[in-house]
C-alpha cells in the first residue's frame, strides 16, 4: 500500500485554494503566468504559494531569479518551501541543481506524490502550480489528489494551441477550468473558436518582446504590462 | 527529519484502513524502506510509534524491512544494484527526498543512457497489515 496520497490533503489543509497553470500545448507561457501570479498575490500581501511541477525540466526559479543549487528547503518533520519575494516556492529543481530530469510516467506520479507529500506549505491563500503542457501525468495526479484544484487555462491566439482548449473542455477535467487566459496575442485578436470552449476569459495579453529581459528580476516584472493583465485576471478570479 | 513526514504518511494510511473497519488495533504491520531512500530507520521507527501512540492505536507487531534497490535500464535492457551505479555522495541527500532524482546523477554503467527504471527498492511503502 502506498501510504503517500491520503498525507496530501493533511499537507494542503490550510490552503484556501489551489491553481494550476495548465495548456495542451507548449511554450504558451504558463510558466511566466504561474510564476506572476504568485508574486502579484505576495506583492497584495496574501500568503501565496508557487509550487513548480513541470517536474522534467522546471523552470520557475528562473523567472524568479533563484538559483536552486545554492538554496535547499529547510527540514522541519517533512521540508519546508523556500521564502522569495514574499512567497513560499518549490520545485525540484533544488534537488536536481537545475538540470532536467529525465522520467517515464511511473516516476513522474512517484515525483508528484513524494513532493506533496512531504512539503508542508502551512496557512496559504492560494497555491499556485505550474505544469508541464498537454493533458499528462502531472495533470491527472493534480485533478485525482487535489480536488478542489481550479485549472487556469494558457493559450495563445495560434488555432493549434486554441483547438487544444477544446479538446480539453470536452475530457474530464474540463469542468476544473476557472478561466482562460490568451497570452501573446497580436494586436489583441481574440480566436473566433475560444468561445467554442465555454470557458470564461481572464484576459487577453497582448505579446511583449522585452519582457524576456524581466526574467530573474521578478521587482522589474511586477512593473511590466504583463503583470498588469495578470492583474486583471486575478481580479476576477478572485471576485 | 523528513523521516516524520513519511512516519506521518504511513500512520494516516494505516488510521484511514482502520477507521473503515471500526478498529483501532493492528496484530501486524510490515513496512518496506527502499534502499534508494537511505531512511533513517531508527528514526522513522520512533516517529510511526509516536504518532500512532498520539492517534490511539496499538501496534502489536511493527516489522521494518530493508528492500534492496534494483534498477533496469530501459534502452539495453540490463538489471544492476545501487552499489554499481557510483552515484556521488553529495547527491545522496537530494535522493533521499526525491529518489527518482538518482537519474540526474549516473547513468545505465553498460550503455550509459539516463532511461532507467527503479525496478524495487525505492522508498517506503506499506508491505502488509493484518488486523
Amino acid at each position: 500500500m502506498d501510504p503517500r496520497p491520503l498525507i496530501i490533503s493533511e499537507r494542503l489543509k490550510e490552503v484556501k485554494r489551489v491553481l494550476a497553470v495548465v495548456s495542451g500545448k507548449g511554450g504558451v507561457g504558463k510558466t511566466l503566468v504561474a510564476s506572476t501570479m504568485a508574486l502579484a498575490l505576495a506583492e497584495r500581501r496574501m500568503p501565496v504559494g508557487l509550487l513548480d511541477l513541470d517536474v522534467t525540466n522546471p523552470s520557475c526559479h528562473v523567472v524568479l531569479g533563484v538559483e536552486p543549487s545554492k538554496e535547499t528547503p529547510p527540514e522541519d518533520m517533512g521540508v519546508l518551501p523556500v521564502s522569495v519575494h514574499g512567497l513560499k516556492f518549490m520545485s525540484l529543481a533544488f534537488y536536481t541543481r537545475g538540470e532536467a530530469l529525465p522520467l517515464r510516467g511511473a516516476g513522474v506520479d512517484d515525483v508528484f506524490k513524494e513532493l506533496l507529500a512531504i512539503t508542508r506549505w502551512g496557512m496559504l491563500e492560494a497555491l499556485i502550480l505550474d505544469t508541464p503542457p498537454g493533458f499528462g501525468d502531472v495533470i491527472l495526479d493534480i485533478a485525482n489528489y487535489i480536488p478542489g484544484v481550479g485549472f487556469i487555462a494558457v493559450t495563445t491566439p495560434s488555432r493549434l494551441s486554441v483547438e487544444s482548449l477544446r479538446r480539453l473542455a470536452k475530457t474530464h477535467l474540463g469542468g476544473r477550468v476557472v478561466g482562460v487566459i490568451v497570452n501573446m496575442a497580436w494586436k489583441g485578436y481574440i480566436p473566433e473558436d475560444l468561445g467554442k470552449t465555454g470557458f470564461k476569459l481572464l484576459t487577453i495579453i497582448p505579446y511583449y518582446p522585452d519582457l524576456e529581459a524581466c526574467l530573474g528580476n521578478p521587482g522589474m516584472l511586477l512593473k511590466t504590462e504583463f503583470a498588469k493583465k495578470i492583474d486583471e485576471a486575478l481580479n476576477l478570479l478572485l471576485k | 527529519m523528513h523521516e516524520w513526514a513519511l512516519a506521518e504518511a504511513i500512520v494516516e494510511a494505516v488510521c484511514g484502513y482502520l477507521s473503515k473497519r471500526g478498529v483501532n488495533r493492528v496484530a501486524s504491520l510490515k513496512v518496506a524502506v527502499g534502499e534508494l531512500q537511505s531512511v533513517d530507520e531508527g528514526i522513522l521507527r520512533f516517529a510511526v510509534e509516536e504518532l500512532f501512540k498520539g492517534r490511539g492505536v496499538e501496534v502489536s507487531s511493527l516489522v521494518f524491512e530493508k528492500e534492496p534497490a534494483v534498477f533496469r535500464c530501459n534502452s539495453c535492457g540490463r538489471t544492476w544494484r545501487l552499489e554499481d551505479l557510483g552515484i556521488p555522495e553529495d547527491a545522496r541527500e537530494a535522493i533521499h527526498f526525491i529518489p527518482e532524482v538518482f537519474h540526474v546523477f549516473t547513468r545505465c554503467p553498460h550503455c550509459g543512457s539516463q532511461d532507467l527504471e527503479i525496478i524495487q527498492g525505492r522508498g517506503v511503502y506499506i508491505g502488509s497489515l493484518e488486523l
